[in-house]
């Protein structure tokens, strides 16, 4: 039983929606969206996640005449079912008012007919932003933008973007993830998959996305008073997703396919990377034990075990 | 609707090109206004200080709550101050002017409303431009019945010939002065760089230095090289000017020539494409439509010339071709090029025993205007002409209207080349054939006042002696027939009736009438049809209906048999063997492979013994192009025999059974009278007689 979800992507023109959309769903690397020309219309991309869901991605190209039509002729035709509006600003947009008087229009339309849509925000091309402007530039963003869509009842997520580091794979995963059903499902399993392994921490990747659908980690499963793992990057995942996705496009190029990865680390963290279900890839990472120095993980179990786990996680994925 | 020159109007033409932050907009259009674009119709948008352009109208907008009024769209649009309602919404269309680049590049046709939009979108992708790519589309709007295929090849050769100038000179996007098509405005000034580039973003987050942009012109100033700058610049100083002229020059002139710059130029030229020639028979009149004689130069093909004056609506173009001393191919393929200008129309032999019947469409004339006052003027004739005095009282006794009754060798009934009919149609029309569409009523009363200066013919004109024509007078009182009467002698045209007969019920009422005119109209205006009549052999259907074709060679057999008793030679028997393989090879029908039937086989089992020399394979004859090979044949075939002939023989009796062998082979192939009449240049009662001699017939009229 598979569910449809229908997304809206929409934005001026030139904002960077079709780049997106190329570089998460399509595998492009962030060089080789110079090449994309303009979107005539409406470009709708069908996508299987994680088996069972079909998201139905609708790339409004965002020139003026296009615009006018979405919001007259073609309104229930865009705006009806809709799932999840994602509303690409520009920041280095020169005229602000139109982009947000756009929104408006969005909001209002979307408000008539899919009143229970989720809609985020992505403030795009943060890159060109200076890096110590950016948080204070989002943050007044996100503000302004809430108290326009209060009226309209929509609880607004904001997320800063770039495509050339690891910002985008943060907000699509957020975005995609809100669209899964049983989320708390995937997050108990892994916790105790987790427990099982005895694992540092245990991320659930999409397969053909890379983007992060569930991660636990150890120090949240114990006991509060535990050292917060603070020298931990709150960014590692998309960063992850970013690292493991070029690797995945520059073995394609030797023309031979991802199976798993191991790695070990100097400082004890064994690193490992596996097919876990059709759609999903795990990583677990394991710590040496300090209380056991030189033992050493067996590669071959710690595979053996993710092989199990997949009839669990295949339970749970066909639920979706 | 056609137009002068037969070419279909341009309604509109325009060039609409993908605009990068605006989409797909109309940069000019010729007439003004002619397309309806949300830009003419323009609403205030949030940049407060901008009013609408043009038409003020229902358009609000709120910008409190953003709604958005007036769903109006299409042609309700425009307050009264419009005066031009604007032939279509470009905004329904607009993804098709400007498609997805699956659809570039190929001739595009859309049809909106009450017209036709044709165009040849064009694609170009360069990292120059920004968004990578240049969409244009020179469109142009007729109506939409109009046939336009004289201009889709156009319309193709502009799109191609303007893509290749935009991707080696930028032409088309250099027009814009803001330079907005391409990544790096700066492009004019030469090398100072650092133009920002909003498209390009790097990963430092840095504005990239600009130092790589384009521009020809710079460039070249930049190398000076010698001669470079002699040339001119190739830049088209506006696009306006350019599609202005297209549009004059193609609605008037079918053809415009306009140079770019000195190496290029938009050339077009509309050729109208004509369906091919068709296929026409011996029998058929060919009458013409415009006056050919005004027409001719010293590049006429000497046939052509030679036929033209035999033209008139009477001759069939086996006659023509005689009259004319011209190969009858070659004559028929001269009608048939005139056929392919449309120069002139096909008719049948005007014949007094010609049957007509009104078709389904005989209504036309009473609801198409103008028809009726047409055929009026069409058909009037002096009632003093001597159609009126034709001594058809004598065939009173000859009120049988069956057809297939014995007939009586009388002059009406001979061929249309000998009758005395002949002789008053010729007078009718010693003028040449008039337009059918421009004919006036004085032009029609002259006519036949001219005529009976030159007739001096026919003793069936006796009555010639009792006309008192004032000479030149164009004062005689012609009553016109009226509408009701046209109208109902057309409805009295049936399938029973020769015209002999009909005219003989209804003289009263043709007094005013040509009555070849009155059949011509009729037919050629498709209101009413001829009806044929075919001669069939009962013999020839039963061997059908019995799937064995024996019995025509028994018939052949016969006749050759008969005559060919006491002739009997090697020789000659040689002769005829010979005969029949030029027979065959010169037989323009299919070859299907027949189970022995055909007609050569029949032919060999009767010379049995003598087969040696005989090419046996097996045609079965296509009858309906028999006819010209029949009469090529037994024109080669007599002088070859002639050539040839050492003995005494009868040259009559085989020429009689040569032209029994083809009346059968013609009667084979159900081929109508007049088609036999004219291959045989027989009379129709003569016909009847040799179809006698060989058995049972009947007539069918259909």
């Amino acid at each position: 039983m598979s569910s449809r979800k229908k997304l809206l992507l929409m934005g001026r023109s030139g904002s960077g929606k079709s780049l997106m959309r190329s570089i998460i769903f399509s595998n492009y690397s962030a060089f080789d969206t110079r090449r994309l020309g303009a979107t005539i219309d409406v470009e709708h991309s069908h996508l299987r996640f994680l088996g069972n869901m079909t998201l139905n991605l609708w790339d409004c190209g965002g020139q003026d005449v296009f615009m006018d039509n979405y919001f007259t002729n073609q309104k229930d035709h865009i705006f009806k079912m809709v799932q999840v509006l994602i509303h690409v600003f520009d920041v280095e947009s020169k005229s602000i008012n139109k982009d947000i008087e756009i929104f408006v229009k969005s909001l209002t339309n979307l408000q008539k007919y899919s009143p229970d849509a989720k809609i985020f925000v992505l403030l795009h091309k943060m890159d060109l932003v200076q890096v110590d402007k950016r948080q204070q530039l989002f943050l007044i963003m996100m503000e302004k933008l809430q108290l326009i869509s209060d009226p309209y009842h929509f609880e607004l997520t904001g997320f800063p973007t770039s495509i050339w580091d690891e910002s985008l794979y943060k907000a699509w995963s957020q975005i995609v993830c809100s669209l899964i059903p049983n989320m708390n499902l995937f997050n108990e399993s892994l916790g105790k998959f987790s427990s099982i392994l005895d694992a540092e921490e245990i991320i659930l990747f999409e397969k053909t996305t890379f983007l992060v659908i569930s991660l636990t980690n150890q120090s949240l499963l114990q006991a509060v008073d535990s050292a917060p793992p603070d020298d931990l990057d709150p960014k590692r995942f998309e960063k992850i997703s970013n690292i493991i996705k070029n690797y995945k496009q520059s073995i394609t190029k030797l023309r031979s396919n991802f199976q798993n990865l191991i790695i070990k680390g100097s400082n004890g963290n064994h690193f490992y990377i596996d097919v876990l279900t059709d759609n999903m890839y795990i990583m677990v990472i394991l710590k040496d034990n300090e209380q056991q120095p030189n033992a050493f993980h067996e590669e071959l179990l710690v595979l053996e075990n993710i092989k199990n786990a997949r009839k669990w996680f295949d339970k749970i994925e066909v639920a979706v | 609707m056609d137009h002068s020159d037969g070419f279909f109007p341009i309604v509109a033409v325009f060039y609409a090109v993908f605009h990068p932050t605006e989409g797909t907009k109309i940069v000019y259009q010729v007439p003004e206004n002619s397309i309806k674009t949300k830009t003419s119709n323009k609403y205030k948008n949030a940049d407060k200080g901008k009013q609408s352009v043009d038409n003020s109208d229902e358009f609000i907008e709120d910008n409190d709550t953003s709604h958005l009024e007036g769903d109006h769209d299409d042609f309700d649009v425009g307050g009264e101050n419009d005066s031009t309602k604007g032939l279509f919404n470009f905004d329904t269309v607009k993804n098709y002017i400007i498609p997805k680049s699956q659809l570039c590049n190929k001739l595009i046709s859309v049809q909106i409303g009450k017209y036709k939009v044709m165009g040849y979108p064009v694609n170009i992708e360069n990292t120059d431009y920004s968004r990578n790519s240049f969409n244009f589309n020179f469109c142009f709007v007729f109506d939409c019945n109009s046939d336009t295929t004289p201009y889709e090849s156009a319309i193709e050769r502009m799109g191609k010939m303007f893509r290749v100038l935009e991707e080696q000179l930028f032409v088309l996007s250099k027009l814009d002065k803001e330079y907005i098509y391409f990544k790096n405005r700066s492009m004019i000034s030469p090398l100072t760089s650092t133009g920002t580039s909003p498209g390009v973003s790097t990963p430092n987050g840095n504005e990239v230095g600009v130092e790589y942009f384009f521009n020809p012109e710079g460039n070249l100033d930049h190398l000076s090289t010698p001669g470079h700058k002699k040339t001119k610049n190739i830049s088209l100083s506006s696009i306006e000017s350019l599609i202005n002229q297209i549009y004059q020059d193609l609605n008037t002139y079918s053809e415009c020539c306009i140079p770019i710059d000195l190496a290029n130029s938009v050339d077009i030229k509309l050729f109208p494409i004509f369906p091919p020639p068709v296929n026409i028979k011996a029998q058929h009149v060919p009458i013409a439509t415009v006056k050919l004689n005004l027409l001719v130069d010293s590049t006429w093909d000497p046939t052509m010339v030679k036929i033209l004056p035999y033209i008139d609506g009477i001759n069939s173009i086996k006659r023509i071709s005689e009259l004319a001393d011209a190969d009858y191919i070659l004559t028929k393929q001269c009608i048939q090029h005139f056929m392919h200008y449309e120069c002139l129309e096909i008719l049948d032999i005007f014949q007094f025993t010609n049957i007509y019947a009104p078709t389904n469409f005989i209504g036309k004339f009473l609801k198409l205007l103008g028809m009726a006052e047409e055929c009026q003027a069409y058909v009037v004739a002096d009632s003093s002409n001597s159609l009126s005095k034709l001594p058809l009282t004598s065939f009173n006794g000859y009120s049988s209207l069956k057809s297939n009754s014995v007939p009586r060798r009388d002059t009406n009934d001979t061929h249309p080349a000998l009758n005395g009919i002949k002789s008053t149609s010729m007078t009718l029309n010693s003028t040449q054939a008039p337009l059918l569409r421009k004919v006036s009523a004085s032009y029609a009363l002259e006519s036949p006042s001219k005529s009976f200066m030159h007739s001096a013919r026919g003793p069936s004109l006796g009555a010639g002696s009792n006309i008192k024509m004032e000479n030149g007078s164009k004062k005689a009182t012609i009553s016109v027939p009226s509408k009701t009467t046209l109208f109902y002698l057309y409805r009295s045209l049936n399938q029973q009736l020769t015209l002999r007969d009909w005219y003989f019920h209804h003289q009263k009422l043709l007094v005013n009438v040509d009555i070849r005119r009155f059949i011509n109209f009729g037919v050629s205006r498709g209101i009413i049809y001829r009806v044929h009549s075919y001669p069939i052999l009962n013999s020839i259907i039963k061997s059908i209906e019995n799937d064995g074709d024996d019995s025509i060679e028994a018939l052949i057999h016969q006749v050759q048999h008969v005559k060919r008793v006491s002739f009997t030679s090697p020789e000659r028997i040689r002769k005829e063997i010979k005969d029949q393989i030029i027979q065959e090879r010169n037989d323009s029908g299919t070859t299907n492979i027949h189970n022995n039937r055909s007609l050569g086989q029949g032919s060999s089992t009767h010379f049995g013994d003598h087969e040696s020399a005989y090419n046996s394979v097996d045609h079965t004859l296509d009858y309906s192009d028999w006819s010209e090979v029949v009469t090529e044949e037994s024109d080669s075939e007599d002088s070859w025999i002639e050539s040839s002939d050492g003995e005494g023989y009868d040259h009559e009796s085989s020429r009689k059974e040569q032209e029994m062998i083809d009346l059968l082979k013609l009667v084979k192939g159900f081929q109508p009278y007049d088609s036999v009449c004219s291959h045989l240049h027989k009379s129709r009662a003569e016909v009847r007689e040799m179809l006698e001699a060989l058995g049972a017939s009947s007539e069918i009229n259909a």
